[in-house]
Parts: structure tokens; sequence; C-alpha cells
């Protein structure tokens, strides 16, 4: 190699610009490319860790359940699946075996029990009183209702002694419980006799022997294979596929007795929902990663310009001593490569260390960091080749095709914003014309795949490049505008003109940047907010469970009456009607953004019924008119809202319980809480108030599709903010290029008598018209793009209120005091320069 | 120094009624009108005449960086209009050694004076410059200097230099002596003298007086005619 291309890696020092811009243009790239392959597997992954925590822990892993066996088999069964599940890699199993439900003696009393032995069981079990692991353990409400002591031997004498009574389970009961709740924990609603709460028995061998001849045919087995949740879809689908070979030698190898059994693995198919969302999330940032990209390459390609500017003596020595167009870009090629592969990996590196601030997980499956390098470097050669490739087509422009050019740029002629125009409509009518419904087997929305995420995208790639097309119009025709009227609006419009090139592309990239951001940040917090409020309004308050009629209508505890209130439930016909206490409701109820007063207000109305008509708000469509409503009479509406807790968008009535004479005829009764639903059900436990069905507001819907939107628009913002930054760079650059020439022209002038206040308003006028058009162009297509497609991407609008255009000023604010701030700071360099410039700079130039 | 591969009497080049015409955002431009010289092979060329007569341009199609736009022009018998591009780089890689106007052109910044030399030899497929090189241009003991530690003329020397290190068959010098005060013009036109004394033929376009008066041949321009050949 000779030794100007030898050298080269060692002159890149001699421009410290060109190396700085080309690192960060690499870094930029490189992260956007390497955070692409990690959000999206991070969202495969943060869907694998949000289905496995809906679950029951004990039932990610493979489970098995038998019922009406005898206790022989349902041996056999723990025998065999302990074998089958060691084979596969489950090296913990429980196992339990329940009799069934009957009035079992106990001395006399005959209480509603069952026996039963699990592995571990005495281990979860708060006792009250004795502890001994030799006997059998007594909930504390069978030993109360039955009168059981410590040492009485159920079953005519013939049980092992009861040796501890310990606390009865509540919900939400402990993880190791969770999956046999329904069989260990009593159902008030059942039929009488078919739960109860279990007398457990110390080990499997006297459970066996003492309950093996008495429960025939009508005991039940499970089995359990507690195992470390999966962090990663590819940890997901092994402990499945492990599940399926347990589940498959268990059943070979029980034979004939498999019929007994019913074994499943429930997460194969949140396993496959959580690959769909990595795989959507992918398909959906892609075309703005392709776009960021780009624009990317085209910064890389602007930078080598410069290069070939900055070196183009040397370019012209080294091709008139024969060196080809190739040779020369591998020259640049040489040089840059340098500062581009430390940019690219830094990038990388960026991307892994800070994906906990744009992905929603940090877990990573294997691999994925080898893709995401593999992206980096395809990204590095892309770079390198776009470096070597404009080197070499400009260095045949100019040396071996001399002149001006031959044939138009016929880009420039391309209406590119009716393309992405077309192709924005085409997404907006497959998005309207989906039925967003969920569809079986098919667990994410329709409208929530890759081409109907892309729409806002597209409308914003529209606006950006409208906005470029006008402004080359403008710039072009500016030298026919005489505005010495405002010397400082003129100066700034010449400057801008003078330099279009600069000044439409970081137009481009501003309007892209504040327009992604805006409708990143808009569509995330849209679907956020929906599932907020469709949550809400479905449970009615953060945490609710049902309560006895006795505790509602006398009154709940004092510690629990200051903080939560209680609501009863009436279902006519088609409608639903609430029965609040005014008094209270508000502290408690999931009101969304309402005002509280006005609600009180509302709730103020529904006073005491006179002449033996019920004051009522009526919610949704319910008619405005008085009625007679069953269980209630007549009632006459006083006030009417869109929506209400519980009831939603439904039809419904809310009514004062202070207005209805008989509160017995409530249906159900609910405590309505503002704290989590544990703080809740511990305070209940701690009154010692029943309670039954809890719901909490986090968990009562399904939040993955809307969590894959969210995820979506969140790598969305994060590109946004990587294109502000592109575009914050390309501003100051381009200052800095032209520094040297408008620092002398500037100094000149002032020279000439161009006063200070003047020359700062040319600047800022420059900068201000770049940023505040980039930022009025990219705050509105944003903001409405998300106020359009906010609803037609709510995966489930069949539950009101559908997703609306979120608050977007507190971000347009924000986005414009940061152009602001950008613009005051690269216009205090660029006066400070002219202020600076010396009379030899001047001279010189 | 190089001994001529070729034939005394063949020209270096013949010129024959060459027109080079631009391309300009205000239309078609010509700045050679049909002019037709011999180039010998050993001796001093001067193209000589004032700004825009064509001698730059001139001088640019016999460094076959430039194509002309008619009529023909034979690098030792050989139609170079006719070649492709490959095949001009591979003449003038061989055979051609450029010098610009300005000084700082003609060499690699960010390389030593010894560096560049070596760097010009090894463009034409030679291992290393002529160890003399710097004596006989009378810049000795500069070697691993940085280019900016020199002087405008000792630059232009070291330019020429550079060419001679590429054993050319003709150094192609553009106004040599323009960017230069007098004392550094007239070394460089010694520098001149003493290439064309080994052998080397010279062409160089310029309205220097002292440069035109060191040619052998004189080839005089006006508004991109032939106006004289002696």
């Amino acid at each position: 190699m000779q030794l100007p291309w030898r050298a080269a890696p060692r002159a890149a020092v001699s421009s410290p610009l060109t190396v700085l811009v080309a690192f960060v243009a690499a870094l930029l790239l490189s992260f956007v490319g390497a955070a692409a392959v990690m959000h999206a597997n991070a969202a495969g992954n943060a869907a694998v860790t949000y289905q496995a925590n809906r679950l029951c822990a004990q039932t990610v892993p493979p489970v098995v359940d038998g019922n009406r066996v005898t206790v022989d088999e349902a041996n056999t069964i723990l025998r065999t699946a302990r074998d089958q599940g060691r084979a596969a890699g489950f090296t913990t199993m429980i196992g339990a075996v329940y009799s069934p439900v009957r009035q079992w003696d106990f001395n006399g009393p005959h209480p509603w029990s069952q026996f039963g032995y699990r592995d571990g069981a005495m281990d979860n079990l708060k006792v009250l009183q004795g502890g001994g692991r030799d006997g059998l353990w007594v909930p504390q409400s069978i030993a109360k209702d039955a009168g059981i002591k410590l040492g009485d031997r159920g079953l005519h004498g013939t049980l092992p002694p009861v040796t501890a009574i310990y606390a009865d389970l509540a919900e939400p009961v402990p993880t190791y419980w969770c999956s046999e709740q329904q069989r260990v924990m009593p159902n008030p609603l059942a039929t009488e006799g078919a739960t109860a709460a279990v007398v457990w028995f110390p080990d499997l061998d006297s459970f066996t022997r003492s309950m093996g001849p008495l429960s025939k045919n009508a005991a039940a087995v499970t089995v359990r294979f507690p195992t470390d949740l999966p962090a990663t879809t590819d940890e997901a689908a092994a402990l499945v596929d492990r599940g399926k070979a347990a589940v498959a030698g268990l059943t070979s190898a029980l034979g004939e007795q498999s019929r007994l059994v019913n074994a499943a693995n429930y997460f194969a198919k949140p396993v496959s929902v959580a690959r769909e969302a990595g795989s959507t999330v992918l398909g959906a940032v892609l075309p703005l990663t392709v776009i960021s990209l780009l624009v990317g390459l085209a910064g890389v390609g602007a930078v080598t310009v410069q290069w070939v500017q900055r070196r183009h003596a040397e370019l012209r020595l080294l091709w008139s001593r024969g060196a080809g167009p190739v040779a020369l870009g591998w020259r640049a090629i040489l040089e840059l490569a340098a500062p581009l592969l430390l940019g690219a990996a830094v990038g990388l590196l960026a991307a892994r260390f800070t994906l906990s601030w744009y992905a929603p997980s940090t877990a990573l499956t294997d691999g994925t960091f080898g893709v995401s390098a593999l992206v980096a470097a395809a990204v590095l050669i892309a770079a390198l080749v776009v470096v070597g490739g404009v080197t070499a087509l400009r260095a045949h422009r100019e040396f071996q095709v001399a002149g001006p050019r031959q044939t138009p740029r016929v880009w420039r002629f391309v209406p590119w914003e009716l393309v992405t125009a077309v192709l924005a409509y085409l997404a907006w009518s497959r998005l309207r014309n989906t039925p967003t419904q969920l569809v079986f087997g098919q667990p994410l929305p329709q409208s929530a795949d890759a081409v109907g995420l892309a729409f806002p995208l597209l409308v914003v790639l529209t606006t950006a490049l409208v906005a470029v097309r006008l402004a080359r119009w403008a710039l072009r025709a500016a030298h026919r505008v005489n505005l010495w009227r405002f010397p400082a609006l003129h100066l700034a419009m010449r400057r801008l003109s003078a330099a279009a090139g600069s000044a439409v592309g970081i137009l481009l990239v501003g309007t892209l940047a504040v327009g992604t951001l805006t409708v990143g940040v808009g569509v995330a917090d849209a679907q956020s907010q929906a599932l907020d409020t469709k949550s809400g309004l479905f449970v009615g308050a953060e945490s609710t469970a049902q309560i006895s009629d006795r505790v509602a209508i006398n009154g709940l505890p004092a510690p629990l009456a200051a903080r939560d209130t209680v609501v009863g439930v009436l279902k006519v016909s088609q409608l639903t009607v609430l029965v609040v206490d005014p008094s209270t409701f508000t502290h408690a109820a999931w009101l969304g953004d309402r005002d509280v007063d006005e609600v009180n207000q509302q709730l103020s109305a529904l006073t005491a019924p006179g002449n033996g008509v019920v004051p009522v708000l009526r919610v949704g469509s319910t008619p405005d008119a008085t009625m007679d409503v069953q269980r209630l009479g007549k009632v006459h509406p006083v006030g009417q809202v869109a929506s209400f807790p519980l009831i939603g968008t439904a039809r419904g009535y809310v009514v004062s319980r202070t207005a209805l004479t008989d509160l017995t005829q409530v249906d159900t009764w609910q405590i309505w809480s503002a704290q989590p639903i544990d703080a809740l059900i511990s305070d209940l436990n701690a009154a010692g108030l029943y309670h039954l069905s809890s719901r909490s507001k986090t968990a009562a819907l399904d939040g993955l599709p809307f969590l894959t939107v969210t995820w979506t628009f969140d790598f969305v913002t994060a590109l946004g903010f990587v294109l502000a930054v592109v575009a914050a760079a390309a501003l100051v650059l381009a200052v800095e290029v032209r520094r040297r020439q408008n620092a002398v022209a500037g100094a000149l002038a002032t020279r000439m008598g161009l006063r200070q206040r003047t020359l700062v308003g040319s600047h800022l006028a420059e900068l201000g018209a770049l940023a505040g058009v980039s930022v009025a162009a990219g705050s509105a297509a944003g903001a409405v793009c998300a106020a359009v497609s906010a609803p037609m991407l709510d995966p489930s609008p069949w539950l009101r209120p559908v997703a609306g255009a979120p608050d977007l000023l507190p971000l347009v604010s924000t986005t414009t005091l940061v152009a602001a701030a950008v613009v005051a700071l690269v216009c205090w360099s660029a006066v400070r320069s002219v202020n600076t410039a010396r009379v030899g700079e001047l001279i010189r130039g | 120094m190089a001994e001529p591969l070729f034939d005394e009497e063949v020209p270096l080049y013949e010129l024959r009624d060459v027109h080079v015409r631009y391309r300009t955002p205000t239309g078609l431009v010509t700045a050679v009108g049909g002019v037709t010289f011999d180039v010998k092979p050993r001796g001093v060329t001067v193209l000589a005449g004032p700004s825009g007569s064509g001698k730059s341009t001139l001088l640019r199609v016999l460094g076959l960086i430039d194509r002309h736009t008619s009529g023909s022009v034979a690098w030792q018998g050989l139609d170079v209009g006719r070649l492709s591009n490959r095949a001009r780089r591979g003449v003038r890689r061989d055979r051609i050694a450029v010098v610009f106007q300005a000084p700082p052109d003609n060499l690699i910044p960010h390389l030593t004076v010894a560096q560049n030399l070596r760097a010009a030899a090894q463009s034409a497929g030679l291992p290393d410059a002529d160890p003399d090189i710097l004596d006989w241009l009378g810049i000795a003991g500069t070697g691993d200097w940085r280019i900016g530690a020199l002087s405008g003329g000792q630059q232009q020397r070291l330019s020429f230099g550079c060419a001679l290190a590429r054993d050319p068959a003709v150094v192609l010098a553009d106004e040599p002596t323009s960017q230069l005060d007098a004392a550094s013009a007239t070394l460089v036109l010694d520098v001149l003298r003493r290439l064309a004394d080994r052998g080397v033929a010279v062409v160089t376009a310029s309205h220097d007086p002292e440069l035109v008066a060191l040619g052998d041949r004189v080839v005089r321009l006006r508004e991109g005619l032939l106006e004289e050949a002696a």
C-alpha cells in the first residue's frame, strides 16, 4: 500500500471536527440499529414477564390435575410425575392429594371439611395453636365451629391427633397456595359441600393409610413443578418444551391411567403471544428505524462531502498521479474508518447499557447482543460504503467528467411527499377498515400490526417532506424579496438561501424529530391513559372486594370507613344501578381526571326521595325521564354523566344509599378503596371482615395489547430523541462550517455600521426560523396524528372510553423551550465568532 | 535520471486542431479553439499568453486531466482522446508529472518532506525517491520536516522534486512561479532548467517573462487560438 493510504488514519488527526462528526454519526447509526433489535427483543421478554406475573407462578410450568381418583392412583400419579418431571429437568415438585369434601366426623360434630396432604404445606401455614408436625393441622374456622382442640382425634379416633390449629387462608393467598386456592379456600357462593377448608396430614403415608379406604375414587391429586419464572422468550420456550416433555413422559408412563389426569402447559400460548408482541414491535419500529438510518447515512454522506472539500488538493494530486476514483474512495475510508468504527462500537455499547431508558425490559434473549452487534457492523459497513462511494463519485465528477452536471438531479424532481402521503393513506385505510377485535388464537389486536402502527410515522414524514419542499421553493424565491426595511430579517433570509441545502436538511431532520417525539409520546401516553381509564372504570377503584350485606348496611368499622367507601350493585334488566354513599364515595372511587368537587356536587343532588321519587344520576344513554325501575321504584334523573366507575359508559343509574328505604334489596355490596389490593385485604383481615372476589385495577384487564402499542411508541420517542440530537448537531455544524465565512462577513458588516442588535437579530431570525418551522410543523403533525391514530390503535374499543388525544401541551412547551435554548446557544456562538474576528482574518478573507 | 524511452525525433505530443469547450450555466464556452502544435521530448516548452488565453486548459489536456472536445491529441503517437479513463490514468501514472500553481496543492500536508518524495515515487511504481533529490533541490536536511515548516519557494521546489521522483517523461507545470517572490521564483526557474537538462521534457504555462525566456520553445496563445509558436 502506498504511503498516502498507509498514513491515512494518522491524517484524520488534522481534522478533529470531521473526526468528531464522523464518530457521532456512527454512534447514532449504530445505536439506532442495535437499539431497534434490542428493543424488539426486550418487548418480547417484557411480554413474557408481564404474562408470567399475571398467572399464578405455579401454573407457569406444566400442571397436572386429577379428579375422581383413588388414593392409590393418586400415589402412582405422584410417583410417575416426580420421575418424569425430574427427567425433564424439573428438580422440585409439589404434589398434593385431597380427600373429597364431606361432613367428616370429629368426635360428634360433623363439619364440612376435607383432608389433604401437600408437600411443604405445614411450612406455609400460620400456626395459631400447637405446631407439632406429627399430627393433623386443623383450620381455625373448622376448629371453632366443631369445637376441635389440640389432641382430638377424628373419625372415631382413627385419625392422628390434632397437633396444630392454623389460620384460615385468606385472599390474596401466598404464591405457594395460588394454584390451590379454589381447592383449599371455601367458596361461600358455591353449593354447600362443594368446597371446604382442609385438615392437613403430616405426611403422604399417613394420609394414604387413613384416607385411602374412605376416599374410594373421589380423591383429587395435583402436581406442580415450581421453578424460577422465565425472563426471556427463549427461557419461556425452553420451559414450555420441558413441560411438554414432562407431560408426554407422564402420559406415556401412566398408560391407561393417563385418562385420570389433565396435564397441561398453560404458558405455551403466552409464549407465542410474547413472540408475536416482539415481532409486532420490531415490524412497527422498522420503518422509522430505516428512515433514521437513512438520515444517519445521509449525515455520513454530508460529512464525506465536507471531507472531500477539505482534502480536495490532496485528492487532486493523487488523481493527477494516476489514482482512480475507487482508490480515492479507499483513501477516504482509511482516514474515516477509525472514528466510524469507534463510534459504532460506542453506539452498540450505549444501546446495551441504556436499555432500561428506552426498552420495557432489560432482559435480553441469548444471542440478541450478537445480532445487535451484527446490525451495528452492517450499519458500519454501510457507512464505510457511503464514505467510499461518495468520495469516488465526487472524484469521478470533479476530475474525470469535469464541468457542470450534464444530467439534472432526478431525485429532486421525485415528489417524495406524494409517495409517503399515498403510503400513509393506505396505512390509514387499512387501519380504519380493520375491525379492531381480539380474535381467538391471535391475542394481539389486528390494528396493532406493523402497517397500522406505521401510519402516524408516515404522516409525520409526509409533513416533514412538504415542509422541506415549501422551504426549498421559498428559499429559491427569496432573492426576489427585498426586506431591507428589516435588515435583520433580510440578512437572515439571505444567509438561509445561500445555504439552502443545509437549511432544508436541518428542517427535514428537525421536523421529523419533533414529529416523531410528539407522536411517540402522544400515542404511548394515550394507550397508557386508556388502559388506566378503562381499568379504573372497569373495577371502580384502585381495589375492591365483596363484603357481607350486614357489614355494608351497618357501616364499616372506623379505620376502614375513614378511607374506603361501600358501594352496592343492583342488576335490573339491562341497567346497572350503583348504590353509593355520597359522603365517602370520592375518597375511594377511581375518578380519573374528573374534578372531585364536581362529582361531589353531582352526588349531593342525590338526596332522600321526595314524594316517593328516588333522585338518580343517569349514566350513558339511559333515558332522561322519570321511570319505574324494579326494586327502586320511581326514579327521576337529577343529573347525567357519560361514564361512571364500574358502570363505564353502559346504561345505568347512580343512587344514594340514603335514598333507598330497603338496602337489603341490593344484590351485592363491595368495599372500594384507593389503596393497593394488598393494603385493602390486610385492612379487611385486621378488621376481621369476611370478603371475597377481590379485584385490583392494575390486574383487572389484560394490558398486553396496550403495552405492545405503548412499547412501540416508546421506541418511536427514543428515535425522535436521537433525531432531535442529530438536528441540533446539524444546526451547530452548519453554523460552524460557515463560521469563518459568516464571521468575516459579519465583522465586515459591523465595521460598516451594522448594529449589534441587528446582527443578533439576524442570527436569531435565521436559526429561529429553522427551529420554529421544525417545532411548529412537527408538533402539529405529531399532535394531529396522535389524536387521529390513538383511538384507531385502541386494542379494546368496546371497553369505553376509547383512547383519545392526550394532553400534549407540556411536551410541546418543553420542545419549544429546548429548541429556543439550542437556537440561543448557537446564535451566541455565531455572534461571538463575529465579535472576535481579527483584522488579519478580514484581510486574508 | 530518465533516459528518453522513445525516438528523439518523434514528438512527445502532437496536437491537431484541438478544441476545448466547456458547458457553463450560461452556455457553451470555447476555451481552446483549434490549436495545432507539437511538443518535443526534450527541453522546456512554455505555453504563454494572458489570462483567459486557454494555456492552463491546454496544459490540463496535455496532462490527460481534461478531455479535448474535438481534434486529436497524440501521446507518442497514441491517440489519447480515444483512451478510456483507466488507460489515461495509466499514462498519467507512468509517464506524466503535474505541478499545480499553488505550492501546497502539490504536497501532502500530513507527510514529511521525505515521505512526500517517497509517496510520489511510489505513485509511479518506484520503491523510493532518489536520495540526492533534496540536495539537488537545495533543501538538504529537511527530510524530516513537516511541509508547513517549508517556505513557499521551498515547497514549490519540493513539488518539482516530487515530480522528478516519479521519473516522468514530461513535467507539466501551471504557472509555477506565480505565487512566489522573486528570489524564490529564480530558484524554481533554476530547478526547471536543470530538470530539462536531465532529459525530462518540461511544459509550463506562464505569463512570467523570466519563465517565458527560459523556454526552448514558446507557444503563444490568445483567446484560445495559437498566436505564435517559436
